[in-house]
């Protein structure tokens, strides 16, 4: 189809594309977790991004507009090879995750972030969150995208955004104190001597 | 849907809203509500700042690509492939 994309639409595909580049191309590790599959990732993207230019509204949110078709790119391949695995629980508030850090100041690790280093902790906790909470997680906090915009990439509503979201983040802080355990930081502080907290 | 809000808040009301306050999704009224009682709460005080550092320890931890560069050249030249391609 020689005409299929006209020159001068054709001509601003570069321009208004490249520059989200890096952007995608985190999202696109953060996606497959593997730095070769990632870069096919993005090269899928770019390629579905070209073949469907005439369907982007010049104007519009480009860098959503990537996200979306690499996330979509990713999904399909991830059905081709039948290791789509999802699960669909979220939090519809932070309840759980102060309820988690209630405990952890009773287990005398109420200040972990002044006791250990924990971005290894952090990254692995990331790396290993499950879909689809680890791609919200990497939209709005790794990729500065509102729950909006992240809707919008995901074709879901935003209140699914907020409540996987609260859930990632609950998981990270759950590997968080497990983390400051196995480094030998847990220990039962005397009951007059734990911190009180809200009756929640 | 943001968790609703009394005024003056009240410990669980501020707990549940504590994503939407550290995420700055509620409204003026509802932030100066959850404000107001963090200053006075020093539990949800310690709850939200321990929360706030989670999110920004989270936010420090996006990883770079390393090799856009060769990235990009591999882009441009699948693009420039499939245009070709189109032409014929």
């Amino acid at each position: 189809m020689a005409d299929s994309v006209p020159t001068s639409i054709d001509a601003d595909f570069e321009p208004v594309t490249l520059p989200h580049l890096d952007a995608v191309a985190r999202f696109a590790l953060s996606l497959t977790r593997e730095r070769a599959d990632a870069d096919d990732l993005v090269q899928e993207t770019y390629l579905r991004a070209f073949r469907s230019w005439k369907t982007f509204r010049p104007g519009s949110d480009a860098r959503r507009w990537l996200f979306a078709i690499c996330r979509n790119a990713f999904l399909r391949l991830r059905e081709r090879r039948g290791t789509l695995v999802e699960t669909d629980d979220g939090d519809i508030d932070a309840r759980p995750t102060v309820l988690t850090h209630v405990q952890a100041m009773r287990d005398g690790l109420g200040d972990l972030f002044e006791l250990i280093d924990v971005r290894p902790a952090i990254e692995r906790a990331i790396a290993e969150l499950p879909e689809p909470h680890h791609t919200i997680l990497v939209l709005i906090d790794l990729e500065d995208h509102s729950y909006e915009e992240a809707a919008a990439v995901l074709d879901v509503p935003v209140g699914t955004v907020r409540s996987r979201l609260f859930r990632a983040r609950r998981m990270i802080q759950e590997a968080l104190i497990a983390y400051a355990e196995d480094a030998g930081l847990h220990r039962r502080l005397p009951r007059e001597s734990r911190a009180d907290s809200v009756p929640l | 849907m943001s968790t609703p809000l009394v005024s003056p808040a009240d410990c669980q009301t501020v707990v549940r809203a504590l994503w939407d306050y550290l995420d700055r999704q509620l409204d003026e009224p509802q932030m100066a509500a959850i404000d107001a009682h963090l200053a006075e709460c020093a539990s949800c005080r310690a709850h939200s700042t321990f929360e706030r550092r989670l999110v920004d320890e989270i936010r420090t931890a996006r990883a770079q690509h390393q090799d856009a560069a060769e990235l990009r050249t591999r882009v441009l030249e699948t693009i420039r492939r499939s245009r070709a391609e189109e032409r014929q």
